[in-house]
């Protein structure tokens, strides 16, 4: 009959179809947590390997296997073997591993298999968490880099296209319209209604198009050029709706991982943030001033060398809340919101779970600083030399520490 | 209703400032897992247990009898989440039983193995999902029972395969139904029946069905055997 090859967390037992133990190969003792999730990805140690070679008197033909990875390996080491996977999950493994002399005791193998089961996880917990912030790092990279590049085709077809038909662009406000346009190929002076009747033009402004075409100050062009704009905008459009499915991955991943920083920050600028900085749990040890200028490390060595104001703010000027605001609110708004950002990213980091308390109290300060601080103050904000000095030497303490 | 005898082991009633409250003696003294009142009687410290937080809670106030857990019975456990009532199952279980709590989520089973694993030595950890039997680490011992609260519209397929895997015939299966995961248009009722009927037809028999209400909304937890 048949035996059983079974992987476990403390080794490899080989039984047969009795349940009695014929062979077994213990992990090297404070490695199994390795040697376990190793052999579950696929990948064999070397002390592994040579047990499962010797043992190829027990190892035959329609030999079971509990693992779909140790399966997977064996027939790699037996080529000519046929296993079968065959879960072994409604039996009793503890006799086993009292047999095989891996523990003495039920109560020792408790001990060693919740030790074993919770560093396990923990693992897990780790490589899923240290996966997940790369996702968000490459994927917030691509979606400026997608940005950089639709913007740089944007102007250039404008331009293009305008050679043709200037007036257009200041008719055509929304950039998904005007690009739709372009990509038609029309020639100007033959535009008809049936042409446009795929937009949902009003009658005023369908005059003013043919209007402004035919009275326009742009040149003549011909079918080839009008064809390859054509294409162009196409591929415009294509990566408009590309950067709008990364963005929808972006915002995702983000209300999974970091569902407070996203509620506070906004997804895409606490993406940036996590990018930044490099990654969620760096992000979270970082005290809040660093935060609020994250980004902005030109403005501040810069600030630093020649003695002018250090910059309010860095990536987190993108956020509505502060770019919105009047210019001499920002510093506060600025300075308030990174605080709430490090205790989202703190709690995301360390604790996991959504806490709406933190995006009330945001919101309230808000409002308070718009009404506090409605009208601008003359040099209330006044940075004075003195505290200037002291950052100054703070810093550069940092950057000799550092390196 | 109240009636000592239906409940589990390790659990009681308790009176707490007049009222009667569910609880189950504390297998840690000392720990509070997510907040709750402990309280000492003469000879243990209960925890009390919120029907409001806890599904298995609710459906004991609601009338479900003979629930399988007793002291020493090893449970495979789908969804424990952040661990609420996987604490007091492992309170119920005590130090000869076991639990193994399986969890998708690693954001959630961080939370579970701070706050709950750790200071309970009769729980392991699993973090999988719970269609990949295979994934699983050891269920190193004969599982007497499994319970299911996965919010997953094939939930009822998840534990029927489960309990393929691990039980044998004549074990026990809890299942919570959350109708609004399987399918919003239709009512709460009509789900419950159709989960019970697919049961059936996978080899259950169905012993109680108890509605969570007022303690959850279109809730119900299915106890059935294996035959
Ligand atoms: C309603 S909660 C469970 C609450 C918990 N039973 C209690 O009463 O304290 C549902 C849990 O199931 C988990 N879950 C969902 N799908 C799963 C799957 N396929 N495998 C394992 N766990 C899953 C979710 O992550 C969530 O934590």
């Amino acid at each position: 009959m048949a035996n059983k090859l079974i992987l476990t967390e403390a080794g490899i037992i080989i039984i047969n179809d009795k349940y009695e133990v014929l062979q077994s190969h213990r992990f090297q003792p404070g490695s199994e947590i390795s040697l376990y999730s190793e052999t579950k990805r696929g990948i064999i140690a070397a002390n592994i390997k040579e047990f499962l070679l010797s043992q190829s008197d027990l190892l035959s033909d329609s030999s079971e296997v509990n693992d779909q990875s140790l399966l997977t390996i064996l027939h790699n080491l037996y080529p000519n073997e046929n296993f079968i996977y065959k879960t072994i999950n409604s039996s009793n493994l503890f006799p086993l591993f009292v047999q095989s002399g891996f523990f003495n005791s039920e109560e020792e193998i408790r001990n060693f298999l919740q030790e074993f089961s919770i560093e396990y996880s923990k693992q897990q917990i780790r490589d899923v968490s240290g996966k997940e912030d790369l996702q968000i790092i490459e994927g917030i990279n691509s979606l400026d880099e997608l940005d950089k590049a639709i913007n740089i085709l944007m102007a250039r077809i404008n331009e293009w296209y305008g050679l043709h038909f200037p007036e257009l662009e200041n008719l055509l406000k929304d950039s998904n319209v005007y690009f739709k346009f372009v990509s038609l190929g029309l020639d100007r002076t033959s535009i008809t209604e049936k042409d446009l009747s795929s937009f949902s033009f009003s009658e005023k402004k369908l005059d003013a198009i043919f209007s402004s075409a035919q009275n326009s100050k742009g040149g003549s062009i011909n079918s080839k050029d009008l064809s390859i704009i054509s294409i162009l905008s196409e591929n415009i459009i294509n990566q408009v709706k590309v950067r709008d499915k990364v963005l929808n991955y972006i915002n995702n991943l983000m209300n999974n991982i970091a569902p407070n920083l996203s509620a506070i920050a906004g997804p895409t600028v606490g993406a940036r943030l996590i990018a930044k900085s490099g990654g969620l749990m760096k992000l979270a040890r970082l005290p809040s001033s660093t935060i609020q200028v994250l980004g902005a490390e030109k403005a501040l060595f810069r600030s630093l060398k020649s003695g002018s104001r250090p910059p309010k703010h860095g990536i987190i000027f993108q956020h509505d809340m502060v770019h919105s605001s009047p210019k001499h609110q920002r510093g506060k708004i600025a300075r308030s919101l990174a605080s709430k950002i490090a205790i989202a990213a703190r709690i995301d980091a360390f604790r996991g779970t959504k806490e709406i308390d933190i995006e009330n109290s945001l919101d309230e300060r808000y409002r308070e600083i718009q009404e506090k601080y409605a009208s601008p103050v003359a040099n209330r904000n006044n940075f004075t030399k003195k505290k200037h000095k002291k950052l100054r030497r703070s810093m550069n303490e940092k950057r000799r520490r550092s390196s | 209703m109240k009636n000592d005898e239906d409940l589990p082991d390790n659990v009681d009633w308790i009176e707490v400032a007049g009222k009667e409250k569910l609880a189950t003696k504390n297998y840690v003294p000392g720990n509070s897992v997510y907040g709750e009142h402990l309280q000492k009687s003469s000879t243990h410290e209960f925890r009390i247990w919120d029907p409001y937080r806890s599904k298995l809670a609710a459906c004991i106030i609601n009338g479900m009898k003979n629930i399988p857990f007793t002291s020493g019975s090893t449970i495979l456990y789908l969804g424990s989440s952040t661990g609420t009532t996987p604490s007091h199952v492992s309170d119920i279980v005590g130090k000869d039983g076991l639990l193994f709590c399986v969890e998708i989520s690693s954001r959630v089973a961080r939370d579970f193995i701070d706050n709950v694993v750790s200071f309970r030595n009769n729980i392991i950890p699993i973090i999988a999902d719970a269609h990949n039997i295979d994934s699983y680490t050891s269920i190193f011992r004969n599982i007497d029972s499994v319970y299911c609260d996965i919010s997953q519209p094939d939930q009822t397929d998840i534990a029927i395969s489960n309990c393929k895997e691990f039980l044998s015939s004549g074990s026990k299966l809890l299942l919570v139904i959350k109708s609004r995961s399987i399918d919003t248009t239709k009512s709460p009722k009509s789900i419950y029946e159709q989960e019970m009927t697919k049961l059936e037809s996978s080899g259950f028999d169905i012993d109680q069905m108890i509605d969570l209400h007022p303690f959850d909304k279109d809730h119900a937890l299915i106890m059935a055997t294996m035959r």
